[in-house]
Formats: C-alpha cells, structure tokens, sequence
C-alpha cells in the first residue's frame, strides 16, 4: 500500500468517526424496504391494471363510505376536543402536584398509556356492559328500573376513545407545562394580575403550542381507530378505517381495498402538512420548535395584515383587557373547583376500566357478571392451563423480544447519527424517521401484507417483528435521542482528549449516560409490539396467534373474563417496569 | 452604556407624578418551613424613598423575607405595613409593588412593549396612554429601539433593563428587586448598578433590594440589613456596617477583614487599650459599655488600613512577608506574625522598587481609628 492510499484509508476513517451521520443508514434501509416500498406499492396496487382511479371514483361516490369518512373526521375531532377538555386540567393537576402524590398521579396517568387499545375497549365494555357495574350502580341507587344500553351507540364511541387516547394529551401538555418558569407567573401577579388573569394571559399563551399538538396527536390518532369502534359502537358508527379491516379477508377486492387506504393516508398526511406549517413538524415527536425566524425589519406589512391586527387590538381593548381585569378581581377558587372536578374525572375514565378488569379477573363465576359474585383464581388457573393460551402468548412474546432488539439496534445507532453527526436539515431527517407513528396501522399492515404475501413472510415470527419495529424504531430514536441531547458533548470530548478512541468513548462514556433511555425505549418498544392487534391481523396469516389476536377472537366472540386476566398481567407487567425505570431514574439523579 | 445623561422625557416622567416611596414597617415577621425558622421576628422600619438592602448569605432568609413582603409567601407571625397599613391578607397582585426577579422572569410569549405595557393594561390604562409610558419608561433604561423584540432576542443586560422598565412602569411606590443582577458579568452590572441608583433618586420609591454580594450592597444602598439564620444582624448605613461591624459575622461577610485576639487593658469613653497574645498594645474604637480590663475580644482592623512603616517606628508591628499579589492599582500582601497569625495588607501598588519581596520582614502599623473591638 502506498503513502496515498494510507492518508486516504486514514481519512476515510477519520471521517467516518467524526461524523456518523453514517449511523443513519440502516434505519433508512430498513424504513426504506419495509415502510417506503409498501406504501408505494400499496398506490401502485390502487390504481393497477385498468381500474385506472375507478376504485377512487367508488370510494368517494358509494355513500357507505363518503358517510364514514364524514363520520371519522366529525368522531376524531370530537374526542380530540373531549381529550383537551379533560386532559389539560388534569396536566395543570399533575404539573402543580409534587412528591408521592404527583408519582402517583403520574403513574395513573401512563399505566393505561401503556395497556393495549384492545384490553381497555374491554374494559370499557364491561364497564358500559347491560350487567356492568355503571348499570348496576344506577338500579342499586334507584334512579333506573330496567339496565339502559349504554353501549353500542355514539357516546360510548366517544368516551371510550377520548379515554384510550387521553394519555397522550396530559403527557403532551404536561411537556410544555414543565418547560415553564415558574417565576414567570409570580412576576404576573407582581404586575397586578390575580391567579386568572396570570393563567389566562401568561400561563395558557405558552403551553397553546403543547395544547394544540396534543389536539393534533389525538385527532390523527382517532381518524385511524377501528377496534374501539368495531366494539363498541352500533351499526351508525362506522368508522373510515373498519371498512379496511373488515374486508381484508377478502383477496378478491382487488385494488379497492389499496384506495381506501389511500384515502386514509392522503388524509391523515395532509392533516399533518397543514399543521406542521403553522406548529412545526416537531410536534409529531414532542420536540420544540427552534426559534421563529424574526420577521424581516423594514418590511411594511400589507394592508389586510394591519387591518386585522388593528381590529385584534380594538377587540383587545374593548373586551379582552377588561376581561382579564375582572377576571383578576374573580377569586381562584370555583375554577380550580371546576379544573380539579375534570381533571377528577378524566382520572377516573382512566384508572376505573384497570380496577374493575383486576377484580373481574377474580371472579369465580362461569359467566360475566359485576360484582363477581365469589372471587378465585379459576381464570388464571384456565389461561395458564390452556395450551392455546399460552401459545399464543409465547410467540407474542417472542415477535416483541425480536422487534425490540431491531428497534433498539437500529433505533439507537440512528439516534447517535442524528444527534452526534453535523448533518444538516435534522428535522426534516427526524420527520422522516418518526413519521411512521403517524400513518395509520391499517394503512401500513394492509400495504405490508400484499408485499408479504409474494415474499412469503406472511404468517412469520420475523415478518412480523419487522413491521412491528417500523413503529418501534421511532420510538426508540425519540427517547434515545432525548438521552443523548442531554449527555454534555464535553464530556466525549474530554475522554477523547484523554486517549479514548471513538468506540471507547462510546463504550465508557456515552453509553453508561444513555443507558436508562436505552432501557426506557426497549421497554416502550416492547409493549408496541406485545400490544399490537393491527399488524397482526394483517401478517399473521392462519399459522400464527399473537395474543392480542386470540384477545379479538374471544372478545368478539363473547364477553369472559379471560381478557381481564391478560390486562392485570399486563398492568403487573407495566407496573415492574415503570418501577425499574425510576429506580434507574433516581440513582442517575443522586450523584448531584 | 453606563452613560448617565438621561433623556428630556426623564423630567416630564418624574415631574407630573412626583411617586414617593411607601414607607414599610415590619413588625415581628416570621416564616417557618417546618421546625425551621427561615424568617425569625424580623423587625425593621424601612423610610419612605429609602433604598435599603438585604444582604446575607444564601439560606439566611433575605429571599424569603422579599417574598413575604411582596405577598408570595405568606407569614405566620407578625405584620407587615406600608403606609400604615396591614398588607398581610393582601394578594401580591392586590399590592401594587414592582419587582424584578432573579433571572428576569419577562413573560416569552410577548415583545419588549408588552411586557413593559402589561402592568398598565392590567391597570386599566388604555391602549394609547400606556403605549406612551411604556415608550418613556423603555427610552429611560435605553431601551427603546427593541420595543418590538421579543425577550428570547435580547442580551441578559436588555433583558434586564427589560424587566426593570416592567418593575417600575406603573411608577410605584414600592420596588423590590431580588438579586437582580446575579445573571451578569461584572462590567455589566456595574453599569446596570449606576443606572438603578440614578433611576432611584429620579423616582423617589422606596427600593428593597436582597442581595448576597457585599459589594453590590455598599454601591447601591442607603442602609443594609445584614441577615443570618433569619433574623437582622446589623442594620446601618454602608460606611457605619463597614468600619463598625457588630459582630465577626458582619465583618466578615462584608469587605476584608484582620481579626487579632487581644485583651482589654483599659477601656474609657470610646477608646480602649488592647493587648495582643504576642504583648503588643495598640488603641482602638469600641461602642460597647460594658467592656472592661481583662475581657477578651478580638480586634477588627480593615486590610488597606494598615501601612508599610519603616523599621523603627513607634507601635509598628513586624511580620514577615509570604506572598504578593499584584491586582492592578492595589497589591495585597499576604504577611506572617512571629506567632503564627496571618495579616493581609492592601496599598496602592508601589513602584516595583518599593515592593516588598516574599520573606522579606515588614514594619506593620495602623492608626488607633482604624481598629474596631468586636466582642
């Protein structure tokens, strides 16, 4: 070898560990192969052959579906509002709680964050059920004779998806409700605004960036629900997205079903476009937006501009100063009654569904009744005795480890290359990255499994894990990236000045900093794929059962406790994890 | 940027709203956390205008005192007046003071002129008569061309002057400012410190400043109250806390102090006669009645007080010289007594020639006003 070749090898090599943007590139491999290439065939199959746009044609011209697409627009945007009428009260709760009580409320605030969608439908169900303890409280107490059916209609729709997704509006708004300074709000009142008047001009302004994010999260979280829907609303609930997943058993659809998805995709993603204009697409992974480039001085703003902002300032001055005066003469207390009241009740649509599945998980009756009219073990003793059940928690079990290991490998070495790298534009790469969180499940486990099937991985451990990684790879990449945000670049520096290589660095410095994110983010990973309903019914073909597929089958089926004893394993589950995680947490913290 | 010609509006603000300062009384104030007292019966009289300074370590209570008076925390004994007037069920928006926070604390989401416009809206000030106080309070702190900035925008000093133009738009009666220039490097708040001495005597409030820095406190204020463990130490004007410091606490903890063990030989009117455990006698000022012949006290003698002597002067006091430090228009002289005690002496740099080298002995030696007895 040469002089040359050696500088050049050296500084190939020199530039490959000063910039690992290169960290990047299996992330994008994988995304690209199983979550770019799918969604591209799926459009390709919608408009394939001579159907030409005809399969568009039919989706917006039979009312049957126009219908539901109105209906799941009018749904989401509902139980989005529902989620901040709820949610930010109860984020103001927990913001402003502190010490065990504030653990507390926080643990009841991600426990269900963390249960699948499907368990706490069920959940729901036996809760709105005829023989479910609302009824039963209601004819104990006199106020009905005959049980109402509180289910299979709208409202219970509503509720229980505003529920299922409620979570993620206090977590998003409790974000920006924590990036404030507390001080802010004593110079307010140092200024002559009472408790209202601070919140309302000082406190609320600043948590509307989180407030509105949380708004969009759960909206287009909602426009691709169906298995809350499919439970528990009539035959005038239809939602967009069932459409898709009750006629998947059917091959013979041809490229309809692709349209369809297409539909919910050109949706879902235009939501987005519009909303990262005005929010910044920070707000799909809970990032911050940098800073708003100042508007260009000497520019004299247009006519329609200054007319509007003139008019903002008459109505300023006419209602909203005088508003807030009087709203600082009105005392604290009847709203934080009001505030306290929602935030209570949010907190029990949350935690009421996990404590009336633990009991019924207990019961000793044949059948499903509340209260249970004995308690025993009877339904443990039958789900760890049947083989089926087991089985299928076992490859549930092992479809998660495996997706959990690709997420967490390619997950973390993206979030180094992103992080570390000196790439240039990293929003739009994270934008990228994290988008799959976005799109509809139905949309992606419909376009994987025309692209499984001819690559024969439909009813496999590993296609499976695969898809389910397309979610945990974000997720991963969020949390580690957060961690690696907050490891002081200088301390690299100093073990590299010191005489470390690069992967010593990493070894004996990075990854000890990174270590409960990476652990933290494994876990996450793991329930994605543990909790998944929809990908599986996709990909599983008639091999294999996952859990959470032989949950359907049962629940659809009938109504016993055997779901109940899946969720309490699972909130045992959770539980342990979530207390490794701030055991992890302190012992980071003591050292300070 | 420390200029001090102020702009024409200057007069027209202070002379049509001539704001005197409130006068506040605190009468036995105190705060608990738990068993501790971070508060303990505090009394002090604060005059009207007056510029006073809490000064004291972190953990000695001045914050928290700050914050009763200004309403965020509540106390459980004791009152606290202004003008007369119990404050103590008042909200601290009900109370009408300015203040300016630790790290400014400017509201994010608002540019310069609304923030500074905001406690005259909240006041009921329409839309054009506040635009022009906020327009005069913010060319008053030089501050008038970032109106339209937002905070994120500006340097630690204009955001500063940012929440100081906030503090004292509404022309108060009352400000308090809690360690407001903590945030800046030196140059910078020696500038921002004039600027607030000339705004104080231009608007006449009554300023209650909380510190910890010693020195911010003798440039700014009329009189300090020192604090520890939350009670008042020492209250007196700067020169009064400096050259006759209650205990070893105050003249520790402000400027640089000698302290010398000694015992009272004789001690008459204001004046005393000391001797030192190495049996040199020397005179000193007192203002304890009680000091007797045979107390033990120590001795309080301020580093630039002391003089380099020539060998053989009456009283001088020998030491040997352990190390220089040159620090611009002073050298310190770090010195050793022959029985082991240390001495700092501080005086105008001399020319190189002159400068005393290290092991060299020295003649030490001060005037009999310039040492202090602290029991």
């Amino acid at each position: 070898m040469n002089a040359a070749a050696v500088t050049v090898a050296h500084r190939a090599r020199g530039v490959v560990l000063r910039n690992p943007a290169w960290l990047l590139l299996p992330a994008l491999a994988f995304l690209g192969v199983f979550y770019v290439l799918p969604l591209v065939d799926l459009l390709r199959l919608s408009v394939a052959g001579d159907a030409g746009l005809s399969y568009f044609a039919r989706v917006f011209a039979v009312p049957l579906y126009w219908d539901s697409l109105v209906r799941t627009f009018g749904i989401a945007a509902t139980v989005a509002l529902l989620c901040a009428l709820f949610g930010y009260p109860t984020a103001l709760l927990v913001h402003r709680a502190r010490g065990l009580w504030r653990l507390a409320l926080l643990t009841a605030i991600v426990l269900p964050y963390f249960i699948s969608v499907l368990i706490r439908t069920y959940s729901w169900m036996v809760l709105l059920g005829r023989n479910g303890p609302i009824n039963k409280l209601l004819l104990g107490l006199g106020v009905i004779d005959a049980p109402l059916s509180l289910i299979f209609n709208r409202a219970s729709v509503l509720i229980s998806i505003s529920a299922v997704l409620l979570p993620l509006m206090v977590l998003t708004v409790l974000g920006s409700l924590a990036r404030l300074d507390p001080l802010v709000q004593r110079a307010a009142a140092a200024s002559g605004a009472g408790p209202l008047a601070a919140f309302w001009r000082v406190v609320f302004p600043q948590t509307l960036p989180g407030l509105l994010a949380g708004l969009l999260l759960v909206f287009i979280s909602a426009l691709g629900f169906f298995i809350t829907p499919s439970l528990l609303g009539g035959p005038g609930d239809q939602m967009f997205a069932m459409h898709i997943t009750q006629q998947a058993d059917f091959l013979a659809s041809g490229g309809f079903l692709q349209a369809l998805a297409a539909v919910l995709l050109a949706v879902t993603l235009a939501v987005v476009v519009v909303a990262g204009r005005f929010l910044g697409f920070e707000f799909i992974w809970g990032g911050r937006r940098a800073m708003p480039t100042e508007r260009r001085a000497g520019r004299v703003p247009s006519l329609a501009v200054r007319w509007r902002s003139a008019l903002a300032e008459r109505l300023a001055d006419a209602v909203g100063w005088p508003m807030l005066r009087a709203l600082g003469r009105v005392p604290a207390l009847p709203a934080g009654v009001v505030s306290g009241a929602l935030a209570a009740f949010a907190l029990l649509t949350l935690l009421l569904p996990i404590g009336v599945g633990a009991l019924i998980s207990f019961s000793n009756a044949v059948y499903m009744s509340f209260p249970p009219p004995s308690y025993s073990l009877r339904w443990y003793a039958k789900f760890l005795a049947d083989p089926v059940w087991l089985g299928s928690l076992l490859t549930s079990v092992q479809v998660a480890l495996l997706a959990t290991l690709i997420s967490v490998l390619l997950g973390t070495s993206a979030a180094l290359g992103l992080v570390r790298s000196n790439l240039s534009a990293k929003s739009a790469w994270m934008t990228f990255l994290v988008s799959p969180l976005i799109v509809p499940g139905v949309v992606l486990g419909l376009s994987l499994y025309s692209l499984f099937l001819r690559a024969d991985l439909v009813g496999g451990v590993w296609g499976l894990a695969a898809a389910h990684a397309i979610g945990g790879i974000p997720l991963v990449l969020v949390i580690v990236a957060a961690g690696l945000q907050s490891v002081d670049v200088r301390q690299e520096q100093a073990a590299a000045v010191h005489g470390a290589s690069p992967l010593r660095v990493f070894r004996f410095v990075t990854l000890p900093a990174i270590r409960p994110s990476v652990a933290a983010a494994a876990f996450f990973a793991f329930l994605h794929s543990f909790d998944d309903l929809v990908f599986a019914m996709f990909l599983s073909g008639s091999r294999m059962t996952t859990l959470p597929l032989r949950l359907w089958g049962n629940v659809n089926y009938k109504l016993d406790p055997v779901p109940a004893v899946v969720a309490t394993f699972e909130v045992a589950l959770i539980l342990v994890g979530l207390f490794f995680a701030r055991a992890a947490w302190s012992a980071r913290r003591t050292p300070h | 940027m420390s200029s001090l010609v102020f702009p024409a509006s200057l007069r027209s603000l202070a002379s049509p709203l001539p704001s005197l300062g409130s006068r506040i009384d605190l009468r036995g104030v105190s705060r608990r956390f738990g068993r501790v007292a971070a508060v303990d019966g505090v009394d002090l009289a604060i005059e009207p205008g007056e510029f006073i300074t809490l000064l004291g370590p972190s953990g000695s209570g001045k914050s928290t005192l700050l914050a009763a008076v200004a309403g965020f925390s509540p106390i459980d004994d004791g009152d606290i007046l202004v003008d007369g007037r119990s404050v103590r069920d008042l909200p601290p928006h009900r109370r009408g003071f300015g203040m300016v926070f630790q790290h400014y604390a400017l509201f994010p989401h608002m540019s310069v002129a609304q923030n500074v416009a905001f406690p005259l809206r909240m006041e009921g000030l329409g839309r054009a008569a506040s635009a022009r106080r906020v327009g005069e309070t913010l060319e008053l702190l030089h501050m008038g061309e970032h109106a339209a900035r937002k905070p994120a925008q500006l340097s630690g000093g204009q955001q500063q002057r940012v929440a100081i133009a906030r503090a004292i738009v509404r022309r108060p009666r009352v400000v308090l400012m809690d360690e407001p220039l903590s945030a800046l490097d030196r140059r910078l708040r020696e500038a921002i410190q004039i600027e607030i001495r000339a705004l104080h005597r231009t608007l006449g409030t009554t300023i209650v400043f909380v510190t910890h820095d010693q020195g911010e406190a003798l440039a700014l204020s009329d009189r300090i109250a020192v604090l520890d463990h939350g009670r008042i130490v020492q209250l007196g004007a700067p020169a009064a806390l400096y050259r006759a410091p209650a205990n070893d606490f105050v003249a520790r903890f402000v400027g640089e102090s000698n302290l010398f063990d000694a015992t009272v030989l004789e001690a008459r009117g204001d004046h005393a006669v000391l001797e030192s455990r190495t049996g040199h006698r020397f005179d000193a000022r007192h203002a304890d009645p009680a000091l007797q012949p045979g107390c033990e006290v120590k001795a309080l003698v301020r580093p630039e007080r002391i003089a380099l002597v020539a060998a053989g002067t009456p009283g001088a006091l020998e030491a040997t010289v352990e190390s220089t430090v040159f620090l611009g228009e002073i050298l310190r002289i770090d010195a050793r007594l022959p029985d082991g005690g240390k001495v700092q002496v501080r005086c105008l740099d001399p020319r190189d020639a002159l400068r005393p080298a290290v092991g060299q002995p020295v003649q030490l030696h001060w005037r009999a006003d310039d040492a202090w007895v602290l029991r």
